[in-house]
């Protein structure tokens, strides 16, 4: 399968924190959730990919090729949302087309209304108006107006209630309907990474603790619910973490490994979750 | 480059309005006087004021960060605020000239319009200089902390012809004259040069 993103080796160093040596590929035509807690380095690694920071050691390509060496020709192609607004607030919808028509070749004007309509976004009010959540529509707006092949979006959800993060959800769900279309997605908010994501990547204070297909993390792990002395007897070569309460032991366990015990279905956040805790113990 | 002008021009829309009722005022205040000298400070003032309003919105909105996400060059972002602040500068200084030269002949001054052009084209000069000098210490330290920095730089010559009155006095000006464009377009290009060298440094 043709890979749309491929990161080797990255690493920046800063006084006090390292991304170290974080390497994945995602596929053409998936969903990747990079998620992991705050500071955990998701922003430096997406902004590492857009050549917004420079980074020490290893490698970037997008669409087959060098970030750096084709930075702005791989930037037609990309449609990014930050977890914030970055147009001053005095901009209105209109201003931005105007603007945006003059930086991306393939801009698509009547795209972009279509989707301030369908966002329910008002045309000539500046965006100081805007509720967060409007604010957020109208960057993943752009995004979607220059005929981008992979959307880059750091937290795009984060701050935003239930329901907007549904609709939000929704639009990257329809978007990755073409097969051409790719979508790397950080987020700290579990479940939205869990109801669209094909592959979970999960960072770590600068490491990545694991790349792969969601369906194949779920399927491996469970979360055993025991006693201590049952807990004392296992193997703990199948135990990815742990977590001591009154009424005993909950582990993220390797499902397969324990056949005769009752082992609950895993979700994401518990695999991260666990993983968190284990590296403690 | 023209899509981050246009972004500049929009950002400061309000900024533009109050200008117009500002510059309408002066203009009244100098009829009152008969007296263009009001207005033009005013248009000295904006030619500085507005670019560097521009590069506060954009710190304000960590504009840099989402501009180097979209298929710009570092130096397109660089040269666009050059551009941008040159072209304000040179707006300013059209309708200075214009504004004095009715005054002259509508209220038929006893000012030979020659001294009026030379007065106002150092004045244009004296302002890209400060600019020239400027612009890489607002990409350097933003525009917060150059702000405190355009002050000496502002008052410095002022110092210095102050404090030596004698040497400034004995400079032979119109020796000087004829390479002074020279001299500014040279500035403008080391200044530039240094500021995308800065710029491409940065990281956000």
């Amino acid at each position: 399968m043709e890979n749309v993103l491929e990161v080797k080796g990255l690493t920046k160093r800063y006084s006090g924190f390292t991304l170290d040596n974080i390497t994945f590929s995602l596929p053409k035509g998936s969903i990747m959730g990079f998620i992991g807690e705050n500071g955990a380095g998701k922003s430096t690694t997406i902004k590492a990919i857009l050549n917004i920071i420079r980074r020490d050691s290893g490698d970037v390509k997008v669409f087959g090729r060098d970030n750096q060496k084709y930075d702005q020709d791989i930037k037609q192609d990309i449609g990014v949302v930050f977890d914030e607004n970055h147009f001053p607030d005095t901009l209105d919808a209109e201003n931005i087309n105007s603007i945006m028509r003059r930086i991306y070749s393939r801009w698509d004007e009547k795209a972009f209304f279509q989707y301030l309509k369908q966002f329910e976004l008002p045309q000539k009010q500046a965006l100081r108006v805007f509720s967060r959540g409007m604010k957020m529509k109208m960057s993943i707006a752009v995004a979607l107006s220059h005929q981008a092949k992979l959307l880059i979006l750091d937290e795009p959800t984060s701050g935003l209630d239930p329901v907007v993060r549904d609709e939000i959800l929704d639009i990257f769900l329809e978007f990755i309907q073409n097969e051409e279309h790719s979508v790397f997605l950080s987020s700290h908010i579990t479940t939205d990474i869990e109801k669209i994501a094909d592959y979970i990547a999960f960072i770590h204070k600068g490491k990545l603790e694991f790349v792969s297909p969601k369906d194949e993390l779920l399927d491996r792990y469970g979360v055993l619910k025991c006693g201590l002395n049952t807990f004392e007897q296992i193997d703990k070569r199948y135990v990815k973490g742990y977590r001591k309460n009154r009424f005993g032991v909950e582990a993220l366990v390797e499902k397969a490994k324990f056949p005769g015990y009752t082992v609950d279905e895993a979700t994401i956040e518990d695999i991260m979750l666990f993983t968190i805790r284990g590296d403690k113990q | 480059m023209m899509g981050l002008i246009l972004k500049d021009i929009y950002t400061l829309k309000k900024q533009w309005k109050v200008m117009l009722v500002i510059f309408a005022f002066y203009f009244f205040i100098s009829i009152m006087g008969q007296d263009a000298g009001y207005f033009s400070i005013m248009t000295v003032i904006y030619s500085f004021l507005l670019p560097i309003t521009a590069l506060a919105f954009d710190e304000q909105s960590h504009w840099d960060k989402y501009a180097l996400a979209l298929p710009l060059s570092r130096t397109a972002i660089v040269l666009s605020k050059y551009v941008l602040a040159i072209g304000i500068n040179l707006v300013m200084t059209a309708i200075t000239l214009i504004v004095n030269l009715a005054f002259i002949y509508y209220y038929d001054l006893e000012i030979i319009p020659i001294e009026l052009l030379a007065l106002t084209l150092g004045a244009c000069t004296v302002g890209i200089i400060i600019l020239a000098v400027m612009m890489p210490l607002f990409f350097k330290f933003g525009v917060e902390k150059a702000r405190m920095v355009m002050i000496v730089v502002v008052l410095l010559p002022t110092v210095l012809i102050m404090l030596f009155p004698e040497f400034f006095a004995s400079v032979p000006i119109a020796k000087i004259i004829p390479i002074i464009p020279l001299a500014v377009v040279a500035l403008l290009c080391v200044s530039c040069f240094l500021s995308i060298k800065i710029y491409q440094h940065k990281e956000f």
